[in-house]
């Protein structure tokens, strides 16, 4: 595995694919912490899958990242296309068929490929969270939000909190567009079938079929867990329905590869 | 027995739905042996190759390569190289990088990826990128590929395509100059002269199925030689024919030299028949046929193997 790890970040490092990863995850970033910031107001109401924040959140101690976490969603639509179009692009291209010929332990391949995007989101989510940090302290003041609790004591851990949650989300967004890649073995098909699932076609099931079940829906225990838990999934759940979520996805990924015929 | 075969296939099928791609495919290819793999489009050699490296399972029937079963592709794949179809790189990546990427996956040494790129002519383009090669040096960098980690085992699928005469030539070399130093090389084609100058042995298929398998010399001879026999007199090619039948072989009369569909060892039972009947032969050969008649006439008539 340390090898399909090592091998698969050989690839990451493309100039255009660093470029635009980084640039969707720091993009989206600092736009909704911008506007996070700027439309805050006392009652944070929540408008579709961004969260409004609060002025007593923002002033808190981990407000200096609460951007981030108002912009998972975003964030984690952005994951979902990185790992599909890394997934589905090795069927695409048929380099797949070159990956296999030298390590066909397939399970290897998929647990080092896996791996290695959660590091680079890891890295991406903490370019990004630099950047919402940078913009946090230039706008606070147009706010009039104190910033002196961002720089005492519990601001660090608080960030840290909240840097860790949206990450956990996020590779659950990345495991399910790797998933979704793996079945359509297309970056457009998975990723058109990830947004429109997780954007539109949950929170329509929701308003309508599904509303007492919004508890155990993945983009809202995703956006519970990215969140520390809200009002309708606590932090625990949210963390325990998304791992599940999580191995599932990758289970079903992992057999379909496994069982696959490759003819790309 | 597997000891001395690199690759040994019996009764291998392989079914996508309805279609059967590749149909009871039994061969054998001898270790050092450089053999040929040649069939028509669709006719089941991609197929072959990839149920071989364990890319797509048979839906019945058994091969080992190296000794091991195609059902264990990790006991052997670290000592085959192989090119499948066109040669798939990342676009984005220089030739080095996309061989660096494939030498970690292998866990070989980073050196040796500028030795491969030496060894197909890559040296002063590995920092280019993939999609800006041209399809001859793509080739290049397949073989690379497929060369890293010294294998055993090639399996090479239309190498030579896009390559200029230059390229066929040196790629004829490294295909001679890796049989010798005992490597087994199974090189799909369509380019019939380079299998015939390139190959010791060849397996033959049609619609999935095996036409012919064994050494090349043996297959022109048993189905591709030709007798020529050029009576003194042409009014006698007439006569000559006639004998030809009653042995129960064909002939064609192309000028004044009758052309006899008839193994060499009957040359000399023709020569003297036609003694017999009087008349005198002032030339009787034996012609090769090329392997892309000989190819031709066993995809037509689909003969036995």
């Amino acid at each position: 595995m340390i090898a399909a790890f090592r091998s698969e970040w050989v690839k990451l490092t493309r100039r255009n694919f660093v470029a635009g990863s980084l640039a969707a995850l720091v993009g989206f970033s600092v736009a909704i912490t911008a506007v996070s910031i700027l439309r805050a107001n006392d009652t944070g109401e929540r408008h579709g899958p961004m969260s409004k924040l609060t002025l007593a959140k923002l002033a808190a101690p981990n407000g200096w990242l609460a951007g981030l976490g108002a912009a998972s969603t975003f964030l984690g639509l952005v994951t979902l296309a990185i790992f599909a179009s890394n997934v589905a692009g090795e069927f695409t291209t048929g380099t797949i068929r070159s990956v296999l010929t030298v390590e066909p332990r397939r399970l290897k391949v998929l647990a080092g490929k896996t791996a290695a995007l959660v590091s680079f989101l890891a890295a991406g989510l903490a370019v990004a969270s630099v950047a919402v940090t940078a913009v946090a302290f230039v706008l606070a003041g147009r706010q009039g939000i104190d910033t002196s609790p961002w720089t005492g004591s519990g601001a660090l851990t608080g960030g840290l909190a909240i840097y860790l949650n949206v990450f956990l989300a996020c590779i659950a967004w990345g495991v399910f567009g790797a998933m979704l890649a793996m079945f359509t073995k297309s970056s457009a098909i998975a990723i058109a079938a990830g947004v429109g699932y997780f954007l539109l076609a949950e929170q329509l099931l929701l308003n309508s079929l599904w509303s007492s079940t919004e508890q155990w829906a993945p983009a809202s225990a995703m956006s519970a867990l990215a969140e520390g838990g809200n009002a309708t999934i606590s932090f625990g759940a949210a963390l325990g329905l998304v791992a599940a979520y999580t191995v599932g996805a990758y289970t079903l990924a992992a057999v379909t590869f496994t069982r696959r015929d490759i003819t790309a | 027995m597997s000891d001395v075969l690199a690759i040994s296939v019996h009764g291998l099928t392989k079914s996508f739905g309805d279609r059967v791609a590749v149909e009871d495919l039994s061969f054998d290819l001898a270790r050092g042996s450089v053999t040929g793999f040649v069939g028509a489009n669709g006719a089941g050699k991609s197929t072959t190759i990839r149920m071989l490296l364990g890319l797509i399972r048979p839906s019945a029937g058994t091969a080992n390569v190296l000794g091991h079963s195609i059902g264990d592709p990790a006991a052997y794949l670290s000592r085959v190289g192989a090119l499948v179809e066109a040669p798939a790189f990342y676009p984005q990546l220089s030739g080095y990088r996309n061989l660096l990427a494939l030498t970690r996956l292998a866990g070989l040494h980073a050196a040796r990826v500028d030795e491969v790129l030496a060894v197909v002519g890559l040296a002063d383009r590995g920092t280019d990128r993939y999609k800006d090669y041209s399809l001859g040096m793509k080739q290049r960098l397949g073989i690379a590929a497929a060369l890293l980690h010294d294998p055993e085992l090639l399996i090479l699928d239309e190498p030579t395509n896009g390559l200029d005469p230059a390229g066929i030539v040196e790629i004829r070399g490294l295909l001679r100059e890796l049989s010798d130093h005992g490597t087994s090389v199974l090189v799909s084609s369509h380019n019939l002269s380079e299998i015939q100058a390139v190959c010791h042995g060849i397996v033959l298929i049609q619609h999935g199925r095996l036409l012919w398998s064994g050494p090349i010399d043996e297959l022109l001879a048993s189905h591709g030689a030709t007798l020529v026999a050029a009576p003194e007199h042409t009014t006698d090619l007439a006569g000559l024919s006639e004998l030809v039948i009653a042995a129960g072989y064909t002939s064609s009369v192309r000028g004044d030299r009758l052309e006899i569909r008839a193994p060499g060892s009957w040359a000399g039972e023709l020569n003297r028949q036609a003694m017999s009947a009087g008349i005198t032969l002032r030339e009787l050969a034996m012609r090769d046929a090329s392997l892309e008649q000989t190819f031709l006439d066993l995809t037509t008539t689909g003969a036995p193997t």
